[in-house]
């Protein structure tokens, strides 16, 4: 497998500081932002496309979006929280375009991309089949909060922002989300060790 | 944190382990998408670079005018108010345009008929019994239709109860 | 005359700034006064709201429910019982918060500008009723309280008043 290109090494300026300097026309603190927060977005958008063509594309134009936005952009929350409904809203609309695309007959096999089937992924090999059926199975906007919560790390009130919904709905989600996992027999014996 | 709480606040390592799976292996990056982004963002920032230099210049221009006005008119402002005796208005038409009920007060904010700094139900109250007591007073025509009545009272009161505007108060 | 109207000035602009303060902190400091859980299980609920003016003839009144730990949608609102506030309509409230989860509610109404204030409420009067769902069925581990908080309450002529806000519920289980 080719190793992935090296990052440059990472700015020591935070985002906002970053940001305000981008607003002044920066460049570099833009490149500096990229590189810092590319890895993330494709991450996000690989979760919505399935397919890694279609994650390139949504993260471009996530950040052509995003660099279009200076001079005058105001970072009101993390950078995160801000790319994250960005890159989703693009990758879903680009996966969308692929479906109408390439017709019905190709549909089960965007599905078969999108949602690989527990075991066909090598990186699943030491994860039992039925956790990964049993997160599967999870209603999507229960899922998306579990992910959001415990993979990418995000707060409740981000996650909140990010999504568009009221902190109470985050927390709901995610209290029957873990619920179902407690409930369930293959799940149970990981909450008990 | 009620203690029943705490158990929805954690994942296992595995449950969370495997979360991460179903987002697959690290997507490899592409350098040559890499570079468009970044070269389009260089170009961007080179272009509005320029047209913010322009604006700024423009603020910088109309700002000092102003506050250079600004210090005018409060020079003038002190200079008559130390060479003129303040009586009280000076007739009725003065005392009209400094009370609430006017259209210049109701205009400085708009709403805001009790002038406690909120747009609330008792500011649609008010305006209520104001058009109440005289309909035909143009002052209260809050939403600029030609008409005081009940449509104003609705505007004010509706503003009372917006759940997404930056500033109702 | 001049030293007369710049201390009137002065006392004016003094006494509009303290009273400022004042009701800035007094907001602040006003908790919500109704808290509490509801039936584990619930999905629907209906809030009969109350108002007590304390004796003082009430014209207009405006409260803000919120969840700090649910959202909901708001699916129906009914006007009060006292014929003051009778407008053959529901009080102002925001349609959003019909249209989609939301964690917060503002309602709000004033007294029919014919009714003078011998003929307002002066004791405790539902003034409102209000129907909502909840966005996930309740568990009794995550059971939402629910928040009301009256943000303005005023007489006959518009001027505040202290009045205490208070709600009872029913679930469909338990009809009133």
């Amino acid at each position: 497998m080719p190793t992935p290109p090296a990052n440059p090494p990472d700015d020591p300026r935070s985002d906002l500081e970053l940001i305000d300097a981008v607003n002044k026309g920066d460049a570099r603190a833009f490149e500096a932002l990229y590189h810092r927060h590319r890895d993330y977005a494709l991450r996000i958008a690989m979760r919505f496309t399935g397919e890694r063509n279609l994650a390139l594309d949504a993260v471009q134009d996530s950040f052509v979006y995003f660099y279009k936005k200076f001079p005058g952009f105001t970072l009101t929350a993390k950078l995160t929280t801000f790319l994250y409904p960005v890159v989703k809203h693009n990758a879903l609309s680009l996966k969308q375009k692929a479906r109408r695309a390439q017709g019905d007959a190709s549909e089960e096999a965007l599905d078969a991309q999108a949602d690989p089937a527990p075991g066909n992924n090598p990186a699943e090999a030491d994860t039992p089949e039925d956790l990964h059926t049993l997160l599967s199975e999870l209603p999507d906007a229960q899922r998306e909060v579990l992910v959001m919560r415990f993979v990418d790390g995000l707060s409740v009130q981000e996650i909140a922002t990010a999504l568009g919904v009221p902190p109470g709905t985050v927390k709901t989600r995610t209290h029957h989300a873990i619920r179902k996992l407690r409930e369930s027999g293959q799940a149970k014996k990981y909450f008990d060790q | 944190m009620p203690q029943e709480d705490e158990q929805f606040d954690s994942l296992p390592p595995a449950i969370v382990d495997a979360l991460r799976d179903l987002d697959g292996p690290a997507v490899m990056p592409d350098p040559r998408r890499d570079a468009d982004v970044l070269s389009g963002a260089r170009q961007h920032l080179a272009e509005t670079a320029g047209l913010s230099r322009k604006r700024r210049n423009l603020r910088l221009f109309f700002a000092g005018g102003a506050g250079g006005a600004i210090a005018a008119a409060a020079m003038i402002a002190l200079i008559v108010f130390i060479a003129s005796p303040v009586n009280g208005p000076q007739s009725e038409q003065d005392f009209a345009a400094n009370t609430p009920d006017s259209p210049q007060s109701a205009a400085a904010r708009p709403g805001d008929l009790n002038d406690d700094g909120t747009i609330d139900i008792l500011d649609a109250y008010v305006l209520a019994k104001q058009i109440e007591r005289d309909p035909s007073s143009l002052a209260m025509d809050l939403n600029r239709d030609g008409e005081a009545n009940q449509r104003d009272i609705d505007w004010v009161a509706q503003q009372a109860v917006a759940l997404n505007t930056g500033e109702r108060g | 005359m001049k030293t007369l109207a710049a201390t009137i000035l002065f006392v004016l602009l003094s006494a509009w700034g303290l009273s400022s303060i004042a009701l800035a902190e007094r907001d602040e400091q006003q908790p919500p006064v109704q808290d509490g859980p509801v039936p584990a299980g619930t999905t629907f609920l209906t809030l009969d709201v109350t108002i007590d003016p304390n004796g003082q003839p009430m014209g207009a009144y405006q409260f803000e429910l919120t969840s700090d730990n649910a959202s909901f949608t708001v699916v129906g609102v009914e006007a009060g019982e006292h014929a003051a506030f009778d407008h053959g309509r529901p009080p102002y409230f925001d349609p959003v918060a019909t249209q989609g989860e939301t964690d917060r509610l503002i309602l709000a109404e004033y007294a029919l500008p014919e009714f003078d204030a011998d003929q307002l409420p002066t004791r405790a009067v539902r003034v409102a009723t209000v129907h909502v769902m909840f966005a996930d069925p309740l568990h009794e581990h995550e059971n939402p309280s629910i928040q009301l908080n009256l943000t303005a309450a005023g007489d006959a002529d518009g001027e505040r008043i202290d009045a205490d806000v208070s709600y009872s519920f029913r679930t469909p289980e338990r009809p009133e």
